[in-house]
């Protein structure tokens, strides 16, 4: 039986008396062998923490982790970081998973001024401009510089509106545009999940597109924000509504915003 | 003066018998001391031991009684600190016996592990993993987060062109070097 085997059976109090008092010497003694079991330690309470151990290895484990501050803390680390908002793929600092958390009131000038800024940068590169002001009324206007092709119009819309509130973004779409990129910065305590849902219904409720997953995306050190693609021809004149959750790596989804806007004739 | 067996709280004289057994500089020693008495916890622990830190802290009042009373070592003190140690861990299971035959039997109730604290230690995670290197972060949570965990840590051993006891102990470097970071920033 290779070491690694030795040491999980060990862990989890699966070897004989004979083998598990002779392996406990060597441990004792040698460096290397000690720094392996904690190692494999962490995979052990990775089963823990997935549930694929037996009762008896379960109470075994909870026993020594009900005593062991330090055991928690290594528990916490090993799921933390199997459930990290920070992912793998883009290891860049975000918010750290929030568990329960109430949707926010409306955000502070400060947010949505940077929420306009960091739209004006994208906006000069794509040539289109969403402007966005707040508060009351927000129209979106078109750039003056570059036509793109294909025609996609970009608009910006501040999570700022919860649902029944009065602030409403106009949102101005220019003749031959083929498709609306519906551009959603982030808020600073929403930008932690791993993805998104966003669901998009005209004034009858009815739903015009959606999205889920939908990952984040950021450019440069700009905020995070979802984009929501629609093609332009399901986005005539009228009101609108946005429905924005977060999804926790356990499916489950958070309310993040319900902004509406109103698309009017240019 | 001998002690009995009711009577092993640390005296002063055998708190620094103990510290002169492990270096005669005094930083050195109590470094020394902190990583013994780590490793004793961790011993105790993988024993199923529910009380490790206070059975570790028996363990090196007994040494130090020992020494208080002009006991002498020739070789490694770590030695006899896990000597005595497995003596203690002995001792502990005798007297949880009937405790462990109970487990065995599987009568416990399903285990509630203790949560306390936990949102907090995620908020400092986010902060210690920062505080590691881009190389560092990605291999900690590419070790963690693979979908596929035996795959994808075979693959992470072929890229990093290293066997798998290598990745594990490298990873699991990373990850005592974030549980320091999470007790520093859990005592402030």
């Amino acid at each position: 039986m290779s070491d690694d085997d030795l040491l999980k059976r060990y862990l989890l109090g699966d070897l004989p008396g004979d083998e598990e008092e002779a392996l406990e010497r060597r441990l004792l003694a040698e460096d290397g062998l000690f720094e392996l079991a904690e190692a494999l330690e962490a995979e052990v309470l990775e089963e823990y923490a997935r549930g694929g151990l037996t009762p008896a290895q379960n109470a075994r484990l909870a026993r020594f982790l009900r005593a062991s501050p330090e055991g928690r803390v290594r528990l916490a680390v090993v799921r933390g970081l199997a459930q990290s908002p920070m992912s793998a793929r883009n290891p860049a600092p975000v918010n750290v998973l929030p568990f329960a958390r109430p949707v926010r009131t409306v955000p502070s000038r400060l947010q949505a001024a940077a929420a306009i800024a960091a739209m004006l940068l994208l906006a000069l590169g794509a040539g289109w401009l969403a402007s966005v002001q707040i508060p009351g009324p927000m129209i979106a206007k078109r750039a003056p510089t570059l036509a793109p092709s294909p025609a996609v119009f970009l608009a910006t819309i501040a999570l700022s509106s919860l649902r029944g509130e009065e602030e409403v973004t106009a949102v101005l779409v220019p003749a031959g545009t083929d498709r609306v990129d519906l551009r959603l910065p982030l808020r600073d305590d929403d930008g932690g999940y791993p993805s998104y849902r966003v669901v998009l219904t005209d004034s009858r409720g009815a739903e015009v597109a959606s999205r889920e997953p939908l990952q984040a995306t950021r450019h440069g050190k700009g905020q995070p924000a979802l984009v929501l693609s629609v093609d332009a021809a399901r986005l005539p004149a009228g009101r609108y509504s946005l429905e924005i959750q977060g999804v926790l790596p356990t499916g489950e989804r958070e309310d993040l915003a319900f902004p509406e806007f109103e698309v009017r004739e240019p | 003066m001998k002690r009995g067996e009711g009577d092993r709280s640390l005296t002063r004289e055998g708190l620094d018998a103990l510290l002169d057994s492990l270096d005669p500089d005094r930083e050195l020693a109590a470094r020394r001391y902190e990583e013994i008495r780590r490793r004793l916890i961790r011993f105790f622990e993988w024993r199923g031991c529910d009380r490790a830190d206070t059975l570790t802290d028996d363990t090196f009042n007994r040494v130090a009684a020992k020494l208080a009373d002009g006991l002498e070592l020739h070789s490694d003190p770590y030695a006899y600190f896990c000597g005595v140690a497995r003596l203690v861990a002995l001792e502990y299971g005798r007297k949880t016996a009937k405790e462990s035959r109970l487990l065995e039997a599987d009568v416990w109730p399903p285990p509630t592990e203790p949560e306390d604290d936990a949102d907090h230690r995620l908020d400092h995670l986010r902060h210690c993993l920062e505080a590691l290197s881009p190389d560092q972060r990605q291999l900690a949570l590419r070790y963690h987060q693979e979908e596929q965990r035996i795959a994808g840590r075979k693959r992470l051993c072929q890229e990093l062109g290293i066997e798998m006891n290598a990745l594990r102990i490298r990873v699991h470097r990373l990850r005592r070097m974030i549980e320091t970071c999470i007790q520093a920033r859990l005592e402030d």
